[in-house]
């Protein structure tokens, strides 16, 4: 029965192909457009580590300004530590692994002449890092701990830096030239991009990430250049090193994990009571403000997926309802144009229910030719969007779950669409249709 | 006159309720969308204070251990001014509208509780007046004499004077009317006022301190360093890869890791506004081919529908203009009964935007704008479907069917 529906269906399209063509084009244009949204919508506002997000913690102290708030809401703390509470936390007991970090700016000198020098971002961190974050490697692996204070000069490369320095080969235990320094290469990453850049979402959201990675421990030892940002305040002289390290500067991002999700109520407490105590040492001006979040609340925390995006979703779900409303209007017109037809079907002996089903199968066709057409049209607009839009080059792309949602948002929009209409022509009778002629 | 039409679209109400709904549904979104249109190109459009179209910017970073930034700076400043194009170069660690730079709080004494203004401050060299195209109020550029080399970073000099912009100097000092000559402190380093620059943008495209500048001379220690360089008119985009190429191979203690014009640079740093911009743009587009169809559509079902109706008009005597004009008439009632649910749809809309997001009120105006695009859409989209009717021939009446 289904195939004779089918058929039936064909042969109605064909009967009249500009309208046919219309409303598929109709339907395509509204999913496409929604589609494309939310496809950006919901990229940003995707989990980037979803074994994990909930015992990952980001860690803010409020060591702020005592005459001003980090921000107009007094309750937001800044989202970066001084140097002092990022070597006094790592000591901090509570969580399995932490991660202190900043970015850098190193410069990679070949040993090889023919080569040219390379300026590269630097993520200056502790060994957890790489196991906090899931971190996939090729060759060798993480630091071990006891770097994390003796700050051997090691480097964890990117698979790039590799392929680019050491012809792509296995080049642990080789080393490189880093700035005036020689590092032992302790391990080689896969591509690792997770979007948005959650650990670091000082530099924009979706910020390139780094191409080495080096102890966090070496800036104790002398001047590091530094990216990112820094904020400070009140009247100090930071031109030395150790007056900076010394100094209320924020720029040291903190991360902590746990073994489960609800060990973060213990750690805030020692957090406080660590504020408590640096505050005898004329420290912490501000009343006490700390905060733990895991990666969603850090996210949320950051209005990462941004307003724009969500009143594009809106409107383009506007423009997809004033698309079915035309295509409502089109079969509507198609279907009474058919009165006659349907009118000998039933004269014939055809029940409601099989003219029911006859159409709706026709109006499921189109939306079923809307939505593939609808998932190129959208496949075509977010490759505009990676091209045109600065930012968006590694965020965008469609993957099964979309466009089975397109597909979906097709086929049940144009059902939808198509019901009313059905339920019209349902309602002929029979009878006046086979009269005047 | 209306009362025939409201019969006849009583025939159709299915028809006639959808293509309104999509009226006043397109009405809605568009008057919206057009207000963040405009406001977005609003801020594009602020004037910088800068002739943003004539600069390039280039930064580098000396990385061997021989580099000598004194010494570069001194020879790249030489060897830019002297090529063919270039106007007039400076250094600047860092450079405007980049979403890159320095900020902090000045204030009018020394003393820790008085009430400080924020701006970015700029490390810079004299002819920066001239390479950024900026205007002084009053007051002049600072002299080369007054630039402070730093030499040993742990032991850097603060400059001693500074140009700054009008904005910031208003914020600093609310009372005074005349800024040059007043002197105001980072912590203890007073800073003296030779220049006021009528307008200048920072680094920050969103930072609500935009306005507030500050300009001071002083090349720092390095290994990174920058150059802001004013060319000829129209001669940036050809002469950025002839700047980036002599930076290179003039030196090879340091790389050029940089190099864009300031159009480029402004460009990225409003291109999520831009975006917005397009998207919107696309979106009242379709909107206005899909509702246009959906008019089309309706009118040239109710012509096919009612031949038989015009005939016998036109043959008890309605000319061609009656028919035409019938239509017109129907149309319009159908668009203006859109408008009204669409005008509060607006509203609505606007009501949810602005309360969820953090958009502004719609400007009243808006509402006329869209309300006459509805009339006049309508109003094409009949014209064919209605000169069909109009074509309609009298004999038609006479026919069975």
């Amino acid at each position: 029965m289904f195939g004779y529906n089918l058929r039936l269906a064909v042969a109605s399209l064909k009967r009249s192909p500009v309208l046919s063509a219309l409303t598929v084009g109709l339907i395509a244009l509204g999913v496409g457009m929604s589609m494309v949204t939310l496809t950006i919508y919901s990229a940003m506002s995707g989990d980037p580590i979803p074994a994990k997000s909930d015992v990952l913690f980001a860690v803010q102290v409020d060591s702020w300004d005592p005459r001003t708030p980090w921000d107009d809401d007094p309750s937001v703390a800044p989202p970066q530590l001084t140097y002092i509470d990022a070597m006094n936390l790592r000591d901090l007991p509570g969580p399995v692994r932490r991660a202190a970090m900043f970015k850098g700016v190193y410069t990679i000198i070949p040993d090889s002449p023919e080569l040219k020098p390379d300026l590269v971002g630097a993520r200056m961190t502790d060994g957890d890092f790489f196991d906090m974050f899931n971190v996939p490697f090729i060759y060798g692996g993480r630091w071990s701990a006891d770097i994390d204070d003796t700050a051997e000069r090691v480097v964890v490369l990117t698979r790039r830096i590799n392929e680019k320095f050491f012809g792509g080969a296995n080049s642990v235990g080789e080393t490189l030239q880093l700035g005036t320094e020689r590092f032992r290469v302790a391990g080689v990453i896969d591509d690792w991009e997770p979007t948005p850049t959650f650990y670091d979402l000082n530099n924009g959201y979706f910020d390139d990430t780094q191409d080495v990675f080096m102890p966090f421990s070496m800036l104790q030892f002398g001047s590091l250049s530094r990216g990112g940002n820094t904020n400070c305040w009140g009247q100090e002289d930071t031109s030395k090193w150790e007056d900076f390290l010394n100094s209320n500067c924020l720029w040291i991002q903190f991360w902590v994990e746990f073994d489960r999700a609800r060990d973060r109520d213990a750690y805030l407490r020692e957090l406080d009571a660590y504020t408590v105590a640096q505050k005898e040492l004329g420290r912490m001006p501000r009343p006490l403000n700390n905060h733990v979040m895991n990666v969603r609340e850090w996210l949320a925390h950051h209005e990462v997926v941004g307003e724009d995006n969500t009143v594009l979703v809106g409107l383009s779900f506007l423009f997809l309802a004033v698309c079915l409303f035309n295509a409502v209007g089109i079969l509507l017109a198609r279907f009474m144009g058919k009165s006659t037809t349907i009118g000998v079907r039933r004269a014939l002996g055809a029940s409601r229910g099989a003219i029911f089903r006859q159409h709706i199968v026709e109006v499921g066709l189109i939306g079923a030719a809307g939505g593939v057409l609808g998932l190129a049209l959208s496949a075509l607009g977010l490759f505009a969007v990676r091209k045109l839009q600065h930012g968006y080059e590694h965020l965008v792309n469609l993957d099964a779950g979309l466009i089975a949602s397109a597909i979906g948002i097709a086929v049940v929009s144009s059902i939808v669409a198509g019901l009313y209409p059905t339920w019209r022509v349902c309602q002929l009778p029979p009878a006046t249709y086979l009269k005047a002629q | 006159m209306f009362r025939p039409i409201l019969s006849a679209m009583s025939r159709n109400k299915t028809g006639a309720t959808l293509v309104a709904m999509q009226i006043a549904i397109a009405l809605a979104v568009i008057v919206n969308a057009l207000f963040i249109v405009q406001q977005r190109n609003a801020l594009i459009q602020r004037d910088t204070g800068m002739a943003v179209d004539e600069i390039i910017a280039v930064r580098s970073f000396g990385f061997a251990e021989n580099y000598d930034q004194q010494g570069a700076v001194d020879d790249d400043l030489l060897m830019l001014r002297n090529m063919p194009g270039v106007v007039s170069a400076d250094y600047s660690r860092s450079i405007p509208l980049s979403g890159s730079g320095s900020a902090t709080s000045f204030r009018p004494d020394t003393s820790e509780d008085s009430e400080s203004a924020q701006a970015n401050y700029y490390f810079t060299t004299p002819d920066i007046v001239q390479t950024l195209g900026i205007e002084l109020a009053a007051g002049r550029s600072f002299r080369p004499d007054e630039m402070i080399r730093v030499t040993d970073p742990d032991n850097p000099d603060y400059p001693k004077v500074a140009i700054a912009t009008r904005a910031f100097l208003a914020d600093l000092f609310p009372d005074a009317t005349e800024y040059v000559g007043k002197t105001f402190y980072s912590g203890q380093n007073g800073v003296e006022v030779v220049g006021v620059i009528e307008q200048m943008h920072g680094s920050w495209v969103t930072w609500d301190e935009l306005n507030n500048v500050v300009l001071m001379p002083l090349i720092d220690a390095g290994p990174v360093s920058g150059y802001l360089i004013r060319t000829e008119q129209g001669a940036a985009e050809r002469l950025l890869p002839e700047v980036e190429e002599a930076l290179g191979a003039s030196n090879r203690t340091r790389l050029i890791n940089f190099a864009q014009t300031m159009k480029d640079i402004a460009d990225r740093s409003y291109s999520r506004d831009r975006g917005m911009i397009v998207a919107l743009s696309i979106v009242i587009a379709l909107l206005v081919i899909v509702t246009a169809l959906g008019i089309v559509g309706l009118a040239a079902f109710n012509v096919r529908a009612r031949t038989k109706q015009i005939g016998t008009r036109r043959a008890v005597g309605a000319t061609r203009g009656d028919i035409l004009q019938y239509f017109f008439a129907e149309n319009w009632l159908l668009t203006t009964g859109g408008i009204v649910v669409g005008v509060v749809l607006t509203y609505v809309l606007n009501y949810y935007l602005a309360t969820l997001y953090s958009l502004s009120r719609l400007d009243n105006l808006y509402v006329p704008v869209g309300i006459f695009i509805m009339w006049g859409l309508g109003f094409l989209a009949v014209l064919g479907p209605a000169r069909r009717a109009s074509l309609i021939s009298p004999a038609v009446a006479t026919r069975t069917v």
